[in-house]
């Protein structure tokens, strides 16, 4: 009787457990067996081993990809942690209680606009003709700086990566933000009497503490750039050329538009592996940390 | 054995084979239609065809998109009304495609991958064909021999469905198996709409006698401001610069393309046609087509300075902002669909006309035809194919039998011609007066090449377009550009060759 009680949480978890296992790892699973195959996505499929993965590593688009999706998550790490981080102390360092909770809502509220509204009027900020940018660059007098943003081949990559500007994402932010309320209040006392000023607080107390909120932040950054797709999609198309060209939007051009599958499968199963990889030495990191 | 029968008995036993062979034959191309007529007594379709029932999902492409075409999908659900009154068993789900073509593609195949593609679905004929190697789509043309019972007493189409459409039109949309995939009802033109006052103001006149006169204009109108004097724009998949690459490619190699046609492909004498994907491989493979011909450096050429007029960002750009920039008066010039008359007769407010490309002649190349040609054709929004799923599920009835009623003229073709959009094509349907200026293209002479995509694979011609970009874009030389194009020519027939080893004989 003692024993059918205490399983019966358990047995509550078992819909989740299904739906995670059915939605979530089965597809993983079936993504690594299919990336062994010849696989149009309907009628032909035939196992040809390793064939994918060789292609894959001769194949100079998808090396490039590799390569964009490093700069691109690169440039977001760092300016998403670092804006994310001074919006959280800005706020964190308010007197007024009434007005930290306001502008929480404000850095919070963005999360609820569609991602594709929030890119198409970044592609009109870009636009060569009737952009913000170009119009703003005008204004100022500096119209020799005016260009197609996303069309010419050297700012594209950037241009991609600087859309969200300035920075302050959601998730990432509410992690720091936590993290700083959770300091005890008397560290930052002691701080104050010793004389320490707000900077020199920030650097030799805050961002120590914070290293498992900045490293999970870190994390869930990286991981969210390396699958993006949309941005491209709707963006550049992986263009001009391949200047934009990813891992995420490779994937979905050759399984959607080649009906190549498996070698689409054989992308996912590398980028998951990557992911995998930065996942571990993080969070092997963050747990030395604790 | 032999020696011992008659020369006249060889002839009859030769004749028998050959009757038994034939009658085989077309036994199995109507296979479709006796499976059918086994299961069902009494008449196949129409009006007073019994046990017609279940749920038929359909994807009438352009003309239902409730937001951007209000008017023709409103005549679609009054069709589906009027079919539904004749069978009231039959439920039809109109589906709404995405507005570009390649995330409809990836609509389909998501579905086609689950088993789950609509009843009639849309795609351009060209890539049925491809799809098609994937027994996706069911042959149609056992069906297009029967009456079709929608069709009134007398007029084409009522005694064989396949006499709805003219001749032209089914040889553009035949498989290189020599099938039919699907029905068209419509036909595609592009033109060059412009602003009437813009041209005016700045003194240039839509008329052009050739090339170097286009040119010339499109400069005036930068000079007096539209940095952007024509919308034209390049991604990969679809954009203007399909078509851009269609003419111009065209008119400098029409000498040799006789040359790469292919017998078995063959059409009436002195026609010109589309090359086929594999007429085009062939070319390749055999050499005759190269970039290292001097016509593909006049190519490049045109392609060069024409791009100076196509504005910043034209390898970022969309359709929907070239029409926006146009509709609001930034863009004096948009080359754009047939569609968008029934919009841009709704929404500008200025005198507009509809004009075309001129002749690329010697002035221009030493190579170019002296012509201009129609980018346009079968490939608009009324393509219906089956998936082949749909006989493997025992909906083939129903869905044969609405196909026909839809295509009927006083159904789509009312449809077709009052949603100016696109040409309609039955016979015995009158395109709306406003369509005259498409129709005027329409005459003009076929493209020689079809759409990189569609001469090369989409793999291919996404990486062509790619590779276009950046020469275009001056970030790779022409010398370059033309070796990495050459590579991606020669890696796609490897790769078409591969796939169609059984069909292609003189691929090695």
């Amino acid at each position: 009787m003692k024993l059918k009680q205490k399983s019966i949480p358990y047995l509550f978890l078992i819909p989740i457990f299904v739906s995670v296992a059915l939605f979530r790892y089965v597809p993983t699973f079936m993504a690594i067996f299919r990336s062994f195959f010849y696989w149009d996505g309907r009628n032909i499929s035939k196992f040809i081993g390793f064939s994918n993965y060789i292609d894959l590593i001769n194949d100079g688009v998808f090396i490039k990809s590799l390569k964009n999706i490093l700069v691109f998550s690169g440039v977001r790490l760092v300016f998403i942690i670092l804006f994310s981080f001074v919006a959280a102390e800005l706020i964190y360092n308010l007197n007024s209680k009434k007005w930290s909770y306001r502008w929480k809502v404000l850095f919070v509220a963005p999360m609820v606009v569609p991602w594709t509204v929030t890119l198409l009027i970044w592609q009109f900020i870009y636009s060569p003709q009737v952009g913000m940018l170009n119009n703003l660059l005008n204004s100022f007098g500096l119209d020799f700086l005016t260009q197609a943003w996303l069309g010419n081949s050297s700012t594209a990559l950037i241009s991609v990566a600087m859309v969200q500007f300035p920075f302050v994402a959601t998730i990432q932010f509410l992690i720091i933000v936590s993290g700083l309320q959770n300091i005890p209040e008397a560290v930052k006392e002691s701080a104050i009497l010793d004389g320490a000023t707000t900077i020199r607080r920030i650097i030799s107390i805050d961002i120590p503490i914070l290293k498992p909120q900045l490293i999970l932040a870190s994390l869930l950054t990286l991981i969210n750039s390396f699958q993006r797709f949309a941005i491209f999609q709707v963006l550049t198309k992986g263009g001009p050329g391949n200047a934009t060209q990813v891992p995420g939007y490779y994937l979905y051009q050759n399984a959607f538009n080649y009906g190549r599958f498996g070698y689409a499968s054989a992308i996912g199963v590398i980028l998951m592996l990557m992911l995998l990889a930065i996942s571990y030495f993080n969070i092997r990191n963050m747990n030395s940390e604790l | 054995m032999f020696k011992k029968m008659g020369k006249s008995s060889l002839m009859v036993l030769f004749v028998a084979v050959f009757v038994l062979v034939s009658f085989a034959a077309v036994q199995a191309q109507d296979d479709y239609v006796n499976d059918l007529q086994d299961e069902v007594e009494g008449t196949l379709f129409g009006a007073d065809a019994d046990g017609l029932e279940g749920e038929i999902s359909f994807t009438p492409q352009n003309y239902y998109a409730p937001e951007t075409y209000p008017n023709s999908s409103e005549m679609v659900t009054e069709l589906v009304e009027k079919y539904k009154k004749i069978h009231p068993d039959i439920n039809i789900d109109l589906i709404e495609l995405p507005s570009n073509e390649s995330d409809s593609r990836t609509w389909l195949t998501t579905r086609m991958t689950a088993n789950r593609a609509p009843e009639i679905a849309w795609e351009q004929y060209y890539k049925k064909w491809e799809q098609a190697k994937n027994n996706w789509w069911l042959p149609l043309d056992s069906f297009l021999e029967l009456p079709n019972p929608y069709v009134e007493d007398g007029k084409p189409g009522s005694e064989r469905w396949k006499n709805l459409i003219p001749d032209f039109v089914w040889n553009e949309t035949r498989s290189p198996q020599g099938k039919q995939y699907q029905l068209t009802l419509d036909w595609v033109e592009t033109g060059l709409y412009y602003n009437k006052e813009i041209f005016n103001e700045v003194g240039v006149s839509a008329d052009w006698d050739n090339w170097e006169d286009f040119l010339a204009d499109l400069g005036k109108l930068q000079e007096a401001g539209y940095q952007t004097p024509i919308g034209v724009f390049i991604l990969p998949g679809w954009s203007t610069y399909q078509w851009a690459d269609d003419l111009v490619m065209s008119s400098v190699w029409e000498d040799k393309v006789a040359d790469f046609y292919m017998d078995k492909y063959n059409i009436p004498e002195g026609t010109s046609r589309t090359l086929t994907q594999e007429e085009f491989a062939k070319a390749v493979y055999d050499g005759g087509f190269s970039t290292s011909d001097p016509r593909f450096d006049a190519f490049l050429d045109i392609m060069k300075e024409w791009s100076q007029y196509w504005g910043e960002g034209f390898t970022s750009g969309s359709q929907s902002q070239n029409y926006q920039n146009f509709i609001s008066g930034r863009l004096p010039m948009y080359w754009g669909g047939s569609w968008d008359m029934m919009n841009v007769s709704q929404e500008a407010q200025f005198d507009y006309g509809v004009t075309y490309l001129p002749e690329i002649t010697e002035e221009t190349s030493e190579y170019a035809s002296g012509k201009i040609y129609r980018v346009g054709g079968p490939s608009g929004a009324a393509q219906y194919g089956i998936p082949l799923q749909v006989a493997e599920e025992g909906k083939l009835r129903e869905t044969i039998d609405f196909l026909m009623f839809w295509s009927a003229q006083q159904n789509s073709g009312k449809l077709i011609s009052e949603s100016m959009m696109f040409l309609p094509i039955a016979e015995g349907v009158e395109a709306d007066p406003q369509m005259a200026s498409f129709q005027e293209v329409a005459a003009l002479p076929i493209r020689l090449f079809p759409d990189p995509i569609g001469r090369l694979t989409s793999r291919g011609g996404n990486d062509y377009d790619r590779v276009m970009q950046n020469f275009l874009l001056g970030d790779i030389e022409k010398s370059e550009a033309k070796e990495m194009l050459q590579e991606i020519m020669e890696s796609t027939v490897e790769e078409l060759g591969l796939k169609y080893s059984d069909e292609w004989n003189w691929y090695e």
